[in-house]
């Protein structure tokens, strides 16, 4: 038997031992089978030592208590918790209430987050989830399978759906569908139609009949190429399969703002601090108003940040103070800045394919600011292939 | 070691058998505690006694004639009982 088990789990004393014949006590114990661990000798008529709860009403019971004084220091083991326990009962009830209530609350939802969402609109995908119970304040649904089906079967432009929970907030990770051109096979009758508003520049027919010439305006599904054929002998009528390029000179406008000056920000060094706790939807600030400086940087350090038993943050803010200076661009300056906006806008907006075949860029100061026009000319094909219905 | 010693060793319960390991000695055969300080001990260990000496010696477990003695051990003694042998 270990001396945990016989100490801890059985109970057990730690007592004080006095007398002359300390040793003789000892002895007495190993002859009388008394087991005794942790025998320190305090001094030459002192010991200190534990023994099991059993042995110890043995101890007092016999004569030793008569030879020696035995006091008992500690009750220690599980018993003895056990006593202390029930002693304290509306402790213990108030601590198994709390942790009920810790394991209640953890059932449910306190938050929804939907990660992805583009084409599908949010609150409409909220709304579904509401059909079938998920939402913020409920249960939580334990059988994700069965939801994410439901998902599926609603919005048919869901590509891939992932569910799980952090703690007692759901994450819903989702990826759209992307849908691929239309193709259409060449045994169906089909016509080009512009996709884009432009002038067209050049009309390439391989099949059907081009109903566009060059330096018209077309707008977008307007008819470019027919697949509807006459033949010219027998005059008979003929659907066809349109193949063909047509290309088109596309006017696009946009308007840059560009400051004169810059703003250089320096830090000065002093620094003030807040406080900002946020519970749940409930966010709290201190240090707004011992800010003293007119410019500053906020830097939000979170101290203490918790999803469970509920959603808890605390967060140290620091506020630097900031020397605003300004300076003013010079034209180098000025034209790289915008030239940076005009081709970032030039790859978001214009195919890979198209030809830049004129930028305009017309200057109007105000100010302190320099509103630029810019007109770009691009060369794109437009044509697009689009069911015809045949008349008969 | 030849078989006789051996059995010597694991059944003889009027000689003194003292496994030490480290910051540990367990004595077996123990009949009576002669003397116990905090710099040593003495046991009557059946035909011999046995003395541990050391630093902030204490008894960890005391029961069935054995003592598992901790502290820093210095050296492991025997000495001739009372008969003289």
């Amino acid at each position: 038997m270990s001396v945990f088990s016989k100490f801890f789990i059985k109970g057990s004393h730690k007592i004080r031992v006095e007398g002359i014949k300390i040793n003789q006590f000892l002895s007495d114990c190993l002859k009388n089978g008394i087991p005794l661990g942790e025998i320190k000798k305090k001094d030459e008529l002192t010991i200190e030592c534990m023994v099991s709860e059993k042995k110890y009403h043995a101890l007092m019971k016999k004569k030793y208590s008569n030879q020696y004084r035995i006091t008992s220091l500690k009750n220690m083991g599980l018993p003895n918790l056990k006593r202390e326990a029930m002693q304290k009962k509306g402790f213990i009830i108030g601590l198994l209430i709390f942790l009920y209530l810790m394991y209640y609350q953890s059932l449910f939802i306190t938050e929804i987050d939907i990660k992805g969402i583009d084409a599908i609109d949010e609150t409409d995908f909220r709304s579904s989830l509401m059909e079938i119970g998920v939402m913020e304040g409920n249960k939580k649904n334990e059988n994700l399978d069965d939801m994410k089906e439901y998902l599926y079967m609603q919005y048919e432009d869901l590509a891939w759906i992932g569910i799980h929970y952090i703690g007692n907030k759901m994450v819903i990770e989702i990826a759209e569908k992307t849908n691929p051109p239309e193709i259409i096979s060449y045994d169906i009758p089909c016509d080009i139609v512009a996709q884009k508003k432009g002038y067209i520049e050049e009309v390439i027919t391989k099949y059907g009949t081009a109903m566009v010439e060059k330096g018209e305006f077309v707008r977008e599904g307007d008819l470019l190429i027919t697949g509807m054929v006459s033949d010219e002998e027998t005059g008979e009528i003929k659907y066809v399969h349109s193949l063909g390029e047509v290309y088109a000179k596309i006017i696009y406008r946009i308007n840059i703002t560009e400051e004169k000056t810059e703003i250089i920000k320096n830090e000065t060094g002093k620094r003030s601090y807040g406080l900002r706790l946020k519970i749940g939807t409930l966010d709290v600030e201190s240090g707004n108003s011992n800010i003293l400086y007119s410019h500053y940087n906020r830097k939000d350090s979170p101290v203490f940040d918790i999803m469970i038993p509920f959603p808890m943050k605390v967060c140290l803010i620091e506020y630097g103070e900031i020397d605003v200076a300004y300076r003013p661009k010079n034209e180098e300056e000025i034209e790289n800045s915008i030239a940076l906006k005009v081709n970032e806008y030039i790859k978001k907006n214009l195919p890979k394919d198209a030809e830049i075949l004129n930028k305009d860029l017309m200057y109007e100061e105000e100010r302190n600011i320099i509103k630029i026009s810019v007109i770009i000319e691009s060369l794109e094909q437009i044509g697009r292939e689009e069911k015809m219905i045949p008349i008969f | 070691m030849d078989i006789e010693m051996d059995l010597l060793c694991d059944f003889s319960i009027n000689i003194p058998r003292v496994i030490i390991s480290g910051d540990y000695a367990i004595l077996d055969n123990v009949n009576r505690i002669i003397s116990f300080t905090d710099k040593g001990l003495v046991a009557d260990t059946g035909a011999r006694f046995t003395t541990v000496n050391g630093e902030n010696i204490k008894i960890k477990d005391l029961t069935d004639h054995r003592l598992i003695v901790t502290g820093k051990i210095i050296s492991v003694e025997f000495f001739s009982n009372k008969k003289g042998d």
